[in-house]
């Protein structure tokens, strides 16, 4: 029987800070308003049930506004944004858009479960990679 | 060039903001006139000692807009953009949700919708002109509809009973602080 060939892409684990445990990020591309803003790091967070993009970026691309106001809980608190749609592009992966909030308390960008299961992730902690197919 | 003049004495202190071209006293003209070399002219070396130990320049800061706190951030300010007006479009797309939450809920439940209203009619635009597409991806719909009617404002909501505000969970980031 044949099976389909399933294309599996690694990437490696990254420091997100310093003295922290590495942890599955990559670097994403984000698109909007044809501005590309390029190598974006990106933490994979299954806990997020969103896609967040750290508000410097939402200000620099201005992508299109589809939903205002939403409410997300970070950081014990909430708080109110609106919700953008933006492309995100994955090298080797895959460009999608996406719904995503802008925060500014983050350098980096969270890759929610809106994103995330559209794939198979394979965390291999011990040998700090990750694959994506 | 604009800035302010600050008296460095310790028992004497005073400010004064001057502009371009402007004529004051003395001393603080004098001392415009030295940092701008443009304006340069004829003055004894001896004023110009006295006022350059005497007198500090502190050049105005640029102008810029009054900033504007932006939801979704604590304690740190930025300038935001101006977006009132996209704002607004999805604001009557909600409105025009609401109203017509019914008729959506039989066709469309558990998919996200697009609304554009039609400017003539407004909130009164029928259920079948004014919903553009419907999937049940968000990437399909935004796809096939920025795809034809171009990256812009559209009201993009996912159609459940209920019309509360959208909420997401994002628990991970956490703080531990050692000490």
């Amino acid at each position: 029987m044949d099976k389909k060939k399933i294309r599996k892409t690694p990437f490696p684990y990254r420091m997100i800070s310093y003295g922290e445990p590495l942890a599955p990020a990559l670097n994403i591309d984000v698109i909007a308003n044809n501005i590309e803003k390029k190598g974006v790091l990106a933490l994979l967070d299954s806990g997020a049930s969103i896609t967040l993009i750290p508000q410097s970026i939402i200000e620099e691309i201005q992508p299109s506004i589809v939903d205002v106001p939403v409410r997300f809980g970070f950081t014990g608190g909430e708080v109110e944004s609106l919700l953008y749609a933006l492309k995100i592009r994955i090298p080797k992966v895959g460009t999608w858009y996406v719904e995503v909030v802008g925060y500014a308390g983050l350098s980096y960008a969270l890759i929610g479960r809106d994103v995330l299961n559209k794939w198979s992730l394979f965390l291999k902690g011990r040998s700090k990679i990750f694959e994506i197919s | 060039m604009e800035g302010t003049f600050s008296l460095q004495d310790q028992d004497i202190f005073s400010t004064q903001t001057l502009e371009k071209g402007e004529t004051l006293d003395y001393g603080f003209a004098q001392e415009k006139l030295f940092k701008d070399p443009s304006l340069f002219g004829d003055l004894s070396d001896e004023y110009l000692r006295f006022f350059i130990t005497r007198w500090e320049f502190k050049p105005s800061l640029p102008v810029q807009p009054k900033p504007q706190r932006l939801s979704g951030e604590k304690g740190d300010i930025r300038i935001a953009p101006d977006r009132s007006e996209e704002i607004k479009i999805i604001q009557i797309a909600k409105q025009w949700h609401r109203v017509h939450l019914k008729g959506i809920l039989k066709e469309y439940e558990g998919k996200y919708i697009a609304i554009i209203l039609n400017p003539m009619k407004g909130i009164h635009t029928p259920l079948k002109e004014a919903i553009i597409g419907s999937a049940k991806d968000f990437h399909r719909l935004a796809s096939k509809v920025y795809g034809r009617y171009g990256y812009k404002t559209i009201y993009m909501p996912f159609v459940t009973k209920s019309l509360v505000k959208r909420e997401f969970q994002i628990p991970t980031p956490l703080w531990i602080k050692r000490k």
